[in-house]
């Protein structure tokens, strides 16, 4: 069977923060550079960590954007689901950042990734919500 | 169910107040059982004469009765349940929502008020006007014609004792022309009053009753 | 369900660009509605809380630090900062007429060591005479404050081992503060001995933070309260004008000098929710009238099936609420997703106490806003509904709208 290249409103949103959110943690969303003395504080590592994530967020994103079948879709985002959830526990869970909350680490870094992780989290689960009922009608 | 209309007229105005057309005042019984129509030229007053025997327009004179009640003496309420219960309108032109399934506008008139659903009359008229294969389709894809016969079965659905139909025929081709207008005829043999406004002249085959109107008067 | 919800969200679900278009606008009315009113509620609830944690009539300080605003930076963004006087100033104030109690503070800014440490803010007080921060303190911890301990501002994130280190000297965290909106969240509490010990260790290894105040007769700032039947403001001027060197600043004039701010800030977001309000109510007139016009025909559908008046309006009232309540749970849930995480960065580029009201109050805004927005959108499509209801349908049909 043939199945008809179908972009959806939940695809171009997903592609679009991910890729938004890595723009702006670069920029916006950076904690402070190094310390006078060269060495990083904790932050940063929490950062890299959610950069890391969201260029896997871009990544399966894109894919989802130009996946066809809802199968595959479902797939990628639960793929997406743990992400997410992943990245909005690293700042205070996972990784923690500074000492103050003062910092820009969470004045910044912190309220960008829980802005964005949610939005993706809620975008995605609007898309396997519709990929489930795609799914469902072609069974 | 007898449908009067007694010494009813109505008149348009222009913005300026003065008046653009005028219905005089008109009595029209149509009978039981038998397909009446009413032919004249565009702008003749046909179409509003319908709208007033189907209590959608209010008549500035005279009075609508239909069985027993006095049609504009009820509330709009009591009007609207009543049309639905006992009369079936056919308006001019595409009066489908396209947003809904075929069947989903062929129910309307039962949605509203009621809770059970007539499957078997539903299938027949389905089948009966060639909408088989689109009853699950959304009206807004459907062709000119295929909406007219949506509007039809829309009309029949609640088993009104009169039908109103302002230009069935209007823009459909010589089959749907037929399949219409066999449809009335047979519905009207059913005892049913149906009055159908056309200046489609093969229509005129098909009346039991033909009366004519010119310049708001019905000779 | 009803025939008129059942087609309300049939027609939601077949004009999904309309719909869509309509949530929007909703939801812009009510996240304006929601975030402004937490905004609003957030400064006001800082300037109380900055109102009751200064504690005292009257604050005494060195001239420079008054003038140059370090005390004030220090109460309101917890700006590490420290400056010294004499704590001779302590009996000559306490012999001014009208004077009640006294209380020393001492300020420390600590050095940044460790890996995710910054400069904090260490207030040191005497908790024999103190009058202004144990009250706070109590609200969180009824202990004793023995040497070595410190009580940390709410800002301050405690580490796994319960255990800081200022000066090299190893502190013991025994209790984190309830948040005040103000700089004090951002500092450190500890009694006089923890802070001699520091002051020691700090000059042992080289920080220079008394080279002209005996560290032993060094206070940062003193808090008075005025008796009862005194002025404030002559007991202020007393102590200005009896002892070189200090300023006294009454309580009530810091406060007025953070409402002044607050009022204009208070009065540009008021004008901005009401111009938001009167756009989106004009554009939502404008819509829905335009929606009620391009669906005269689909109206007139349903008044020849059978519908009253009363029923077509019902049936846009369903639509209008069910919109308007998908916008504005969307719109407020965006704007709490914004404002929660991003409150601090708000305090520090506003330089005012921020703190944010309590759950039972944000949601009693959230659904204030919501409802406000059904009415508006109600009352819209109503107005636009009744223009065409109004109307016979034979005219609809005559007119071929």
């Amino acid at each position: 069977m043939k199945n008809k290249f179908k972009i959806n409103a939940t695809d171009v949103i997903l592609f679009l923060l991910s890729g938004l959110f890595l723009i702006l943690l670069y920029t916006a969303f950076a904690p402070c550079g190094p310390k006078e003395d060269g060495s990083f504080m904790r932050c940063q590592w929490a950062w890299r960590a959610n950069v890391a994530l969201a260029y896997n967020l871009l990544f399966l994103s894109l894919v989802h954007l130009i996946a066809n079948r809802p199968e595959v879709k479902l797939g990628l985002s639960a793929g997406i689901v743990g992400i997410a959830i992943t990245g909005l526990l690293i700042p205070e869970k996972i990784i923690g950042l500074c000492m103050m909350d003062t910092m820009r680490c969470h004045t910044h870094t912190k309220g960008g990734v829980y802005v964005f992780s949610v939005l993706i989290l809620v975008t995605v689960l609007a898309d396997i919500f519709l990929s489930v009922i795609k799914v469902k009608k072609n069974n | 169910m007898k449908l009067v209309a007694d010494k009813v007229g109505y008149k348009y105005y222009r913005k300026n107040k003065k008046v653009l057309f005028e219905l005089k005042e008109t009595v029209l019984k149509p009978e039981e059982g038998k397909l009446t129509e009413i032919v004249g030229h565009s702008g003749s007053g046909k179409s509003t004469l319908l709208n007033i025997c189907a209590g959608l327009l209010t008549p500035d004179t005279g009075h609508l009765l239909v069985g027993d009640k006095d049609l504009y003496s009820l509330s709009d309420e009591e009007r609207s349940r009543f049309r639905n219960a006992h009369i079936g309108i056919i308006p001019q032109g595409q009066s489908v929502l396209k947003h809904l399934t075929v069947t989903e506008n062929i129910l309307l008139p039962i949605s509203m008020y009621r809770e059970d659903t007539p499957t078997n009359l539903l299938n027949e008229l389905i089948e009966n006007l060639g909408l088989k294969k689109l009853e699950n389709e959304k009206a807004g894809g459907l062709s000119g014609g295929e909406m007219r016969r949506v509007a039809i079965a829309r009309a029949l659905i609640g088993k009104p004792e009169i039908i109103l139909a302002d230009e069935p025929t209007g823009d459909l081709d010589a089959d749907n022309r037929k399949l219409v207008l066999t449809a009335l005829k047979n519905i009207a043999g059913e005892g049913k009053t149906v009055l159908m406004v056309t200046h489609d002249r093969e229509a005129e085959e098909y009346a039991d009753k033909i009366l004519k109107m010119d310049g708001g008067i019905l000779i | 369900m009803k025939f008129s919800t059942k087609l309300a969200i049939k027609n939601i679900k077949g004009h999904s660009a309309r719909s869509s278009a309509l949530i929007i606008l909703a939801g812009l009315l009510s996240a304006s509605v929601f975030g402004g009113s937490l905004i609003v509620k957030s400064l006001r609830n800082g300037l109380h809380s900055y109102e009751q944690r200064l504690g005292a009539d009257i604050i005494v300080a060195s001239e420079e630090a008054i003038d140059s605003g370090k005390y004030e930076s220090i109460l309101l963004q917890g700006v590490p900062g420290y400056f010294y006087m004499d704590d001779s100033v302590i009996e000559v104030i306490e012999g001014i007429d009208g004077v009640e109690s006294v209380t020393p503070q001492f300020f420390l800014a600590s050095a940044s060591s460790g890996c995710c440490d910054t400069l904090v803010q260490i207030v040191g007080f005497d908790p024999d005479s103190d009058f202004a921060i144990r009250p706070w303190i109590s609200e969180s911890y009824d202990g004793n404050i023995n040497d070595g301990d410190v009580i940390v501002g709410c800002n301050i994130n405690i580490p796994d081992s319960n255990r800081y280190k200022f000066y090299n000297v190893d502190c013991n965290v025994v209790a984190k503060l309830e948040k005040t909106g103000t700089g004090l969240d951002s500092a450190v509490y500890a009694n006089m001995n923890t802070i001699k010990q520091m002051m020691e260790s700090s000059s042992q290894i080289g920080f220079g933070y008394f080279e002209d105040v005996e560290p032993e007769h060094a206070v940062s700032s003193v808090l008075v309260n005025v008796k009862d039947g005194y002025s404030v403001t002559d007991v202020q001027r007393n102590i200005n004008l009896g002892i070189q060197g200090v300023r006294a600043v009454s309580s009530k004039d810091m406060v007025s000098n953070i409402a002044g701010g607050l009022g204009a800030i208070s009065n540009i977001i008021g004008v901005l929710v009401v111009i938001i309000w009167l756009l989106s109510f004009t554009i939502l007139t404008v819509a829905f009238g335009m929606i009620v016009n391009e669906r005269v025909k689909e109206l007139a559908v349903l008044r020849i099936s059978g519908a009253s008046k009363k029923m077509l309006s019902r049936i846009l009232i369903i639509e209008s609420i069910i919109l308007s309540l998908i916008g504005g749970l969307a719109g407020n849930a965006l704007t709490a997703l914004i404002f929660f995480p991003f409150s601090d960065s708000l305090k520090l580029s506003l330089n005012l106490p921020v703190l944010i009201p309590d759950f039972s109050y944000v949601i009693v805004i959230f659904a204030t806003s919501i409802l406000t927005s059904i009415v508006i959108c109600a009352i819209t499509s109503t107005v636009s509904g009744y223009r065409i209801t109004g109307k016979d349908t034979g005219l609809i049909f005559r007119d071929g709208a």
